[in-house]
């Protein structure tokens, strides 16, 4: 029990929770209220806190059956005993791993890896050598590289430049002087939680995390407590990046930082000699821990881990949300489920932080968190077994007889006049629903199965290349199927069980979905066995029962050979290759979300529904905001308009315009793994002048920057001279000013300039154009500007209700755990007054009463 | 060869208990590939020799015969599509050639070239219910028929990623048959796997002799050298490899770029309360000699420290003998007792040297080297044998004696062909 000596030195340093309320120091981040805007936006920037989820079982599993064999060569061993040590110790350790790499990287120790593998030059080798291959873990470059960089993190001269690393490769500075980490175990979810249930600060909500702050004790818990909660298995572990000196330096590096987090963590748990070493007798089986299985990063609110993408792991998330609140009543366990992106937001907007995970209905974290993770396993056996019967089945039936062969005997059966209407019926219509393009282009999925290797990690070697032995042979088979079914139609074949109704649910559970979709769940029995399963003599049954078309013989060691009959007829075999390969098809479309496909840990946006439409372009957080000024200027306009009479002048309203996804169908059956790139812009329509100074600001998001510089009817005019971009954060003075001759450029008229410094960035416009109004009105009059006074007001008026919208504007505000737990705390006679400050943070101060 | 004699009290003859190998052992097949676990129930390979003599021609000496079972990347879990592929298919899909009994032969090329994880009827690696009772009997069915031998089915990992390459081999008893698909050929499969061995033995001497050749070569190596302190209890050699000599790194950890091999705590601890003890001499400088600092790094009883690893915390120590100056080294538990016990007293807590103390020892080192370098204390066994000064990428050796130890007797005894042998 070395590890508990151990700990309880560890914990030492630890800041443990005490009753006097006075000195708690929480090391949360700010809690961060949103509304669906808001959500929408934060999606956007890099998580300061998440709960890493510890799952258990793996490790306890393995720990058990070590007991028992341990227990062959002692048999005081007590495998029960090893499966909670087990258990215990690789929550301990995953925890402290997790606060470890966080510390190494808040203070400069370990380097920050780019997402897009561009930098560190070294790093970018290793991702060339590496993913290229889609390797990670399995490639040795990855692992020299991650193990050099860690020894060197541990020494006291590093000499990073060795490496080729430099200053610029680590946290700056200025984020890693007052940085700290925190780390709680989430025994139940709290008023400390309160952001993922409501979108609004009130009095309420603020004395309740205020008490809650005077005992945390009863919903938190150390980092590293040695006591398991209610369910060993099951841990959430909150992980806090608090005392942040600047956000918007975060936003700049939070999402590398979590990039690299994830890839030491995943690293180090393998391979860092100082854990390996602690581990003891569980080190073999700890360091073959599948971990990225064990562990999964969740933002804790609307921000995220990862930037969140529109290509099919993005999509995943939105899959994995439904999973944990749906279960396994979910469409994703359909035969042939619906495709990700055509489920994604179904065109109803969904609510944000309103606890639709149920985080605050159960009693303790860790129920939560068994009942989520149970779900997904749930799902991920359901999708291994579809693959494991698939690929085997394919496998048999291609290596036991070629296309050509069966072919033949299908068209053999054209002449026989004794020949299964029924069968001919069902195998006839499932390959001509495969092969119209209008049920949900499962042809064309069959046939790109294979081009990218998303699959590659779950299958077997050997299987990967079959994949391209089975495309061919159902390529095959779709040829002879389609002249035989049209020979087989022509000849007046109507087939005897066809008149009766009953023959679609001998079809396969796929094929009766596409035809009777509103049946869907009538097709299974109570059993959930087909029609022909549960009783094959059913007059639209295939009457194949006494057939053994292909058979074969596994070896067999115990007893005499058994035959296995793979199928009954060539028409059954057909209808055999058909649907395995429609079993992989559908796993491949969850795949990113239940299959283990990466060696890097999942990191999904559970709390934000709005996380990737947002990436897909289907929300835009700043589009009402946006319209909303966008009338202002409008009104504004006229009412210069009105009121100077520059005749001179000519207006015309700003509109911006948005990114309109052209079709996901589309994209999607062109196989490009990323949806978002192919977007239509609209035109600018480009406006005149006003002078908006005195406008606190005016967003108008990425769309200006691309649009202005390619805009495609620019004019040469005097206007744009007067336009500039400021980058977002309002305290960076950089300002870019657009270069007319860029504009005019023909050349950038299709193409979205790609200027490193502009791209992805979020710009404000400022319309510095006073100069113009003074160029245009030669002489202002008073009359005139009181006039235009009037209908400023009546502008001004318009603005703020559609700025009420109360999902659609963004609303963002903080409030530092802290800090209200200090200003409510106060002396008898104190209370605390609250107030929202220039920065969106609610700040509470005690104040005597009565004063 | 006067070396060996310090093994002797320690030759063990590994029996894998696991199996009750009698009932198949014929004289044709005398050495045996065994999967068992050691005193400390971790899972070790090894190969049986019946003297020591055997043991000694097999694999230089007994414990040399055994080693650790390699890490199995992604095993543990449902992710591996090979071991999903072999607990859903082992005893019906896929079966064992008893016919073919050639890779039997082949135990002791195995032991050496291939990186192996065994998996029993019971394992860790098993993606279903440890219960499973339908595959606990198609497991029982890899061996033959009516035996009652226990099978272990035989993974293959990648040596330098550990990635699972496939499950190709059972072993009941003695023997090794391969494990073949339906539809494979037994004798192809028996092939890939010799195959497999000879591209491992190929890759290790390829390896081996680059090595050999840039070590015996040149005293100038580029290597860096460093003890570096990686958690209060850990402390690991670090070899870094630049351009040229990559192999000596891959030798020793198969990466090319660096090595972290982390020295025993015990054996640290024991060290420095040996050279505290002691009163040393400097026998004379000895050039750098890359093959003399990889003896060090090799050896499973060597130890190396320099003035930090005088604040690592240490295990309590084990009571051999010489670790009886506690007095001096654990004087500030004496000062701030109660710290750094613990509850769990029976047990003994960890304890750290005191800051002034830290002090003394690192003054006592450095006599040893000059002042721009930095002093490395080495040994096996706990005793004391050199010095390490080494500055940058530079340094040299010194033998160093103890009072009562004769310099001639140890430069002798510490020779570079006598320090082979501890290899």
């Amino acid at each position: 029990m070395k590890i508990l000596n151990r700990f309880s030195q560890i914990l030492g340093t630890v800041l443990l929770f005490s009753n006097t309320a006075s000195a708690i120091v929480f090391n949360m981040a700010p809690l961060e209220f949103t509304n669906r805007a808001g959500c929408a936006d934060l999606s956007t920037k890099p998580a300061r806190s998440v709960f890493l989820q510890v799952d258990s079982f793996n490790a306890g599993k393995a720990g058990f059956a070590q007991g028992i064999l341990a227990q062959k060569t002692q048999p005081k061993e007590n495998p029960d005993l090893w499966a909670a040590k087990s258990a215990k110790e690789f929550r301990l350790w995953s925890s402290h791993l997790a606060s470890d790499i966080m510390n190494a990287l808040v203070k400069g120790q370990l380097p920050l890896l780019q997402q897009d593998g561009t930098t560190p030059a070294i790093y970018n080798r290793a991702v060339e050598k590496c993913l290229s291959k889609n390797q990670f873990l399995s490639c040795p470059s990855m692992n020299d590289l991650l193990s050099d960089i860690w020894s060197r993190s541990k020494m006291k001269n590093p000499n990073w430049q060795e490496l080729g690393l430099s200053k610029n490769d680590f946290l700056p500075s200025k984020l890693q002087v007052a940085t700290k980490v925190g780390c709680h175990i989430v025994r139940k979810f709290s008023a400390f939680h309160s952001p993922l249930a409501t979108q609004q600060i009130d009095n309420g909500v603020l004395t309740n995390i205020a008490m809650e702050s005077f005992n945390p004790e009863n919903t938190l818990d150390s980092c590293f407590s040695l006591v398991e909660g209610p369910d060993a298995r099951f841990t959430t572990v909150q992980l806090d990046i608090a005392n942040l000196a600047n956000d918007n330096d975060w936003n700049a590096y939070g999402f590398q930082f979590w990039h690299s987090f994830k890839l030491f963590y995943s690293w180090a748990w393998r391979y860092a000699p100082e854990y390996i070493q602690e581990f003891g007798s569980l080190k073999q089986s700890f360091s073959s821990i599948t971990f990225e299985d064990s562990v999964m990063l969740v933002p804790n609110g609307c921000r995220s881990v990862e930037l969140p993408k529109c290509d099919s792991a993005g999509l995943s998330s939105d899959v994995l949300r439904a999973a944990a609140v749906l279960g396994t009543i979910d469409p994703t366990i359909g035969e042939l489920p619906e495709r990700p992106i055509d489920t994604l937001f179904m065109g109803r907007p969904m609510p944000v932080n309103n606890d639709s995970l149920g985080l605050f209905k159960s009693g303790d974290a860790s129920k939560w968190s068994r009942d989520f993770k149970k779900h997904l396993s749930n799902l991920r056996t359901f999708m291994m077994t579809k693959l494991n019967t698939g690929i085997p089945k394919l496998q048999i039936i291609t290596s036991l007889m070629s296309a050509d062969e069966m072919s033949k005997d299908i068209n053999m059966i054209k002449n026989d006049p004794n020949s299964d209407g029924v069968e001919t019926y069902l195998a006839c219509t499932e390959y001509t629903l495969a092969k119209n393009n209008l049920f949900k282009d499962i042809d064309a999925e069959i046939k790109t199965l294979n081009n990218n290797q998303e699959l590659q990690s779950v299958l077997l070697a050997d299987s990967g290349k079959d994949l391209a032995t089975f495309i061919n042979y159902y390529e095959k088979l779709t040829e002879t199927m389609g002249s035989f079914c049209a020979a087989f139609e022509a000849s007046g074949h109507s087939a005897a069980g066809t008149k009766d109704s009953g023959i679609y649910r001998s079809l396969n559970e796929w094929a009766f979905d596409l035809l009777r979709p509103t049946m869907k769940n009538a097709y299974f029995g109570k059993t959930k066995l087909s029609q022909c399963e549960e009783n094959p003599s059913h007059i639209a049954c295939p009457k194949n029962q006494d057939k053994k078309y292909l058979v074969s013989h596994p070896r067999q060691s115990n007893g005499p050979g058994q035959e296995a009959v793979i199928c009954r007829t060539s028409l059954e075999c057909a209808r055999t290759v058909l649907q395995s390969l429609i079993s992989i098809v559908s796993v491949r479309r969850y795949a990113h979300a239940f299959l283990p496909l990466d060696d890097i840990m999942k990191s999904p946006d559970l709390f934000n529904n709005f996380a990737v439409p947002t990436a897909c372009r289907l929300y835009d957080p700043w589009s009402k905001q946006r319209n909303a000024w966008k009338l202002f200027v409008a009104d504004l306009g006229s009412a210069l308009l009105q009121g100077a009479s520059c005749g001179a002048m000519q207006f015309k309203v700003l509109e911006l315009p948005e990114n309109k996804v052209v079709g996901y169908r589309e994209i999607f059956n062109q196989e490009q793994i990323s949806y978002g790139a192919v977007t239509e812009r609209e035109s600018m329509k480009y406006v005149a002048g006003i002078d908006v100074q005195f406008l606190p600001s005016l967003s108008c998001g990425a769309a200006v920057s691309n649009n202005l510089l390619t805009a495609q009817n620019a004019p040469a005019s005097g206007y744009y001279t007067q336009l500039s971009l400021r980058t977002c954060d309002g305290t960076s003075n950089t300002e870019y000013t657009v270069d007319k001759s860029a504009l005019l450029d023909p050349a950038l008229n299709q193409k979205v300039r790609t200027d490193k410094q502009i791209k992805e960035l979020c710009f404000q416009c400022a319309f510095g154009l006073k100069s113009i109004v003074q160029s245009a009105c030669v002489a202002p009059y008073v009359g005139q500007i009181a006039s235009a006074g009037v209908g400023l007001f009546q502008g001004v008026i318009r603005l703020i209700s559609n700025l009420r919208d109360p999902d659609n504007i963004v609303k963002n505000s903080q409030v530092n755990v802290d800090q209200i737990s200090v200003s409510f705390q106060g002396s008898p006679g104190e209370s605390p007054v609250c107030h929202k400050n220039f920065f969106g943070n609610v700040v509470c101060l005690s104040k005597k009463v009565g004063n | 060869m006067k070396k060996m004699n310090l093994f002797s009290s320690k030759i063990a003859i590994i029996i894998g208990f696991l199996i009750s190998g009698s009932a198949f052992a014929t004289e044709q097949t005398p050495v045996v590939l065994n999967f068992f676990f050691d005193s400390q129930l971790s899972p070790m390979v090894g190969l049986s020799c019946s003297s020591e003599k055997e043991c000694r021609d097999k694999c230089q000496n007994s414990n040399h015969c055994q080693k650790p079972v390699s890490t199995c990347l992604n095993c543990v879990g449902t992710k591996s599509p090979y071991l999903n592929d072999f607990f859903n298919n082992a005893g019906g899909l896929t079966t064992a050639c008893y016919q073919q009994g050639f890779l039997t032969n082949q135990a002791e090329s195995l032991f050496k070239y291939a990186t192996m994880v065994p998996i029993f009827s019971v394992s860790p690696y098993s993606s279903l219910d440890l219960a499973d009772q339908s595959f606990a009997l198609r497991f029982l069915s890899l061996c033959p028929f009516g035996s009652t031998l226990e099978p272990i089915a035989i993974s293959i990992v990648d040596s330098v990623t550990h990635a699972v390459l496939g499950v190709p081999m059972v072993k009941c008893g003695v023997s090794i048959f391969p494990l073949v698909r339906t539809g494979e050929d037994c004798a192809k499969k028996a092939d890939q796997v010799l195959n497999y061995i000879n591209q491992e033995k190929a890759k290790q001497d390829l390896i081996e002799t680059s090595y050999q050749n840039i070590v015996k070569a040149g005293n100038s190596l580029s290597l860096k050298y460093e003890v570096v302190q990686y958690s209060p209890f850990t402390e690991v050699q670090y070899l870094g490899c630049a351009t040229g000599s990559e192999p000596v790194c891959q030798k020793l950890c198969h990466s090319s770029m660096s090595c972290a091999i982390p020295l025993e705590n015990d054996a640290t601890s024991t060290g420095i309360t040996n050279f505290n003890q002691g009163q040393f001499t400097s026998c004379g400088m000895e050039r750098f000699s890359s093959e003399i600092l990889m003896t060090y790094l090799n050896s499973k009883d060597s130890f190396s420290f320099n003035s930090f690893s005088l604040s690592q915390s240490f295990n309590p120590p084990v009571s051999k003998g010489g670790f009886s100056d506690l007095s001096i080294i654990n004087s500030i538990l004496g000062t701030f007792g109660g710290i750094f016990q613990n509850a769990d007293n029976a047990q003994g807590g960890s304890f750290i040297i005191s800051e002034a103390y830290q002090k003394i020892l690192q003054a006592k080192m450095q006599t040893f080297c000059d002042d721009s370098s930095n002093a490395f204390i080495m040994g096996h066994k706990g005793q004391v044998e050199r010095v390490f000064c080494r500055s940058g990428q530079n340094g040299y050796f010194k033998i160093i004696a103890n009072l009562g130890e004769s310099c001639t007797a140890k430069v002798g005894q510490l020779s570079i062909s006598n320090m082979r042998n501890l290899q």
